[in-house]
Parts: C-alpha cells; sequence; structure tokens
C-alpha cells in the first residue's frame, strides 16, 4: 500500500473525511467496476450497484483493514462477499443475464463480447478466481488468501476453469 | 505453481484487451452520499460560532432592555435591587448562549453527533 492510501485512510478514520474517502473511490473504482461488468456479464447498472455496496462497506468497516495487504486486494475481498450475497439472494430459478453491451471506454470492443460470452460458462467461484487470477494478476497463493479460500480449492477452479475456456474457444474457432 | 503455458498467455491477452478504464464523477457522488454521516450542506463551524455570537447579543437586547446594558454600578446605587438582577439576567443569558454555541460548535465538528 502506498504512503498516499495510508494518509487517506488515516482522514477518513480520524476526521470522517468524506473528501479523502473521495479520493479513494475515484482511484480505485475502475477496478471495482471493471471486475463486476466481467463478473455480470457486462451488466454495468448491476455492476455499479454491487461496487457502490463494496465502497459503502469497506468506509464501515475501515477500522478492521490491515494494511498488510493493499486496499485494492482488500476490496477485491469486499468484492468477493458482495457477489457471493448477490449470488445467493437470487432464486435458484434466476440467473445472471448477460448484457452484450460494447462499451467505448477500453481498447478491444471484440474482445470484450467473446470474454463475456466466455465467462458466461463458468460458475461464480470458477469466474472471480479466473478474474482475479489472469485480469487482476495474483498469483494462487495471494487469491487463496485474499478468499480465505483452500489453496488446493483455488487451484482447482482455475484449472477447471481454464478446461472450460479452452473448450469454449476450441469449439468457437471450429464453427 | 504450473509454468504458464500458451493458453495461460492467451488468457491474460485477452484480459489485458479488456481492462476498464471507468472513473467518472458521477458514480463517486453516488458513492460519497450513501455513506454514513453525509450531510447535503456543510456549514462553517466559524459562521455557526459568529451566529450563535450574533443571536446571544441580540436576546441580550431584547431579555434585558437597554437598561441593563448601561447599568453600571452607579445605576446600581440609583436604582437599587432592580438593576442587580437586571445585570444577572444578562450574564445567565449570554452565559447559556456561550455553553450553547459550544456544543453545536463541537456538534458541527463531529460527524457521529449529527
Amino acid at each position: 500500500m502506498n504512503f498516499s492510501d495510508q494518509r487517506l485512510i488515516a482522514l477518513v478514520l480520524i476526521n470522517n473525511d468524506h473528501r479523502a474517502y473521495e479520493k479513494l473511490v475515484i482511484k480505485y473504482q475502475s477496478d471495482v467496476r471493471g471486475l463486476f461488468i466481467k463478473l455480470t456479464n457486462g451488466d454495468r447498472a448491476l455492476a455499479d450497484d454491487l461496487a457502490q455496496d463494496v465502497f459503502i462497506r469497506a468506509y464501515k468497516y475501515l477500522r478492521t483493514f490491515k494494511a498488510k495487504a493493499g486496499f485494492s486486494t482488500w476490496l477485491y475481498r469486499i468484492s468477493y462477499n458482495v457477489f457471493i450475497d448477490y449470488t445467493k439472494s437470487l432464486k435458484k430459478t434466476d440467473s445472471i443475464e448477460g448484457y452484450d453491451c460494447i462499451s467505448d471506454d477500453h481498447k478491444d470492443a471484440g474482445s470484450e463480447i467473446d470474454m463475456q460470452n466466455a465467462l458466461k460458462i463458468l460458475k461464480e467461484h470458477e469466474k472471480i478466481v479466473v478474474l482475479l487470477h489472469y485480469d487482476k494478476g495474483y498469483s494462487h497463493n495471494e487469491i487463496s488468501k485474499m478468499l480465505d479460500m483452500p489453496l488446493g480449492t483455488v487451484k482447482t477452479n482455475i484449472l477447471r476453469a481454464k478446461e472450460k475456456l479452452k473448450k469454449y474457444y476450441n469449439d468457437e474457432q471450429t464453427r | 505453481m504450473s509454468r504458464p503455458d500458451d493458453f495461460d498467455k492467451f488468457l491474460k491477452s485477452s484480459f489485458e484487451k479488456t481492462k476498464y478504464n471507468i472513473a467518472d464523477e458521477g458514480f463517486t457522488k453516488r458513492v460519497i452520499s450513501q455513506l454514513p454521516g453525509h450531510r447535503i450542506f456543510t456549514i462553517n463551524r466559524n459562521f455557526i460560532l459568529y451566529l450563535s455570537g450574533a443571536l446571544s447579543v441580540l436576546i441580550f437586547f431584547i431579555s434585558s432592555g437597554y437598561k441593563a446594558i448601561f447599568a453600571s454600578v452607579s445605576d446600581i446605587f440609583t436604582n437599587g435591587f432592580h438593576a442587580i438582577t437586571l445585570s444577572l439576567n444578562s450574564f445567565l443569558v449570554i452565559a447559556v448562549f456561550i455553553s450553547v454555541s459550544f456544543i453545536i460548535s463541537r456538534i458541527e465538528h463531529d460527524d457521529n453527533l449529527i
């Protein structure tokens, strides 16, 4: 965690400084919202609602934040909890629908649709570990600690997800 | 950890292409407005102190009347007990308003109290 984050967090904790927290929201919203857009298969409105929940929870529990890991790592941990809570709240008959919206705020819109379609075939647990590993660059160990998930489970989820994605892309190519 | 194969590299590059860069003021404001203790209007602490000070003086005038303001030691001798009562009333009013303004300034300072 860099000095700037530490200073901002201290200001929030000591003075309830909303402006300091605003700076943290500005800095990390792209990562959190981007993660949720992928987790919700491109549903931006839902992604923003969930991301908002993450930042509000983070503010409420900021005193429990230990500066050992980065602030973004902590936010991903909360994101995981928020997402799991959300999926539990859905009835068994419901599922997260896909929204093939093309956004203009990243490099490759075609890849976004491909990726969203590919992620749809994964289970929620597989999806989140794959995103944390391949998209956010965390190692298996880091994900295990972050999500409080056994290392073996993390590896299995990633391996299983990888196999599914490999099959998906192979099928797409043969079509 | 297993060594990254071609498919790992492919996945990493695919995710790299779909990195989002979304940070907008609307979302930030939406989050901040939902935080506990958020106030729409922020009143300056000094403004509250000046306002309560002005109110103290105003109520001092109203409650005590101009006679009390000009009540001096000589007035006490000339007007007797009545002047003393008026002066004490005035000081009481001022003391109450100083206390109120102090409490208000503390409340304004600490978000948890609102």
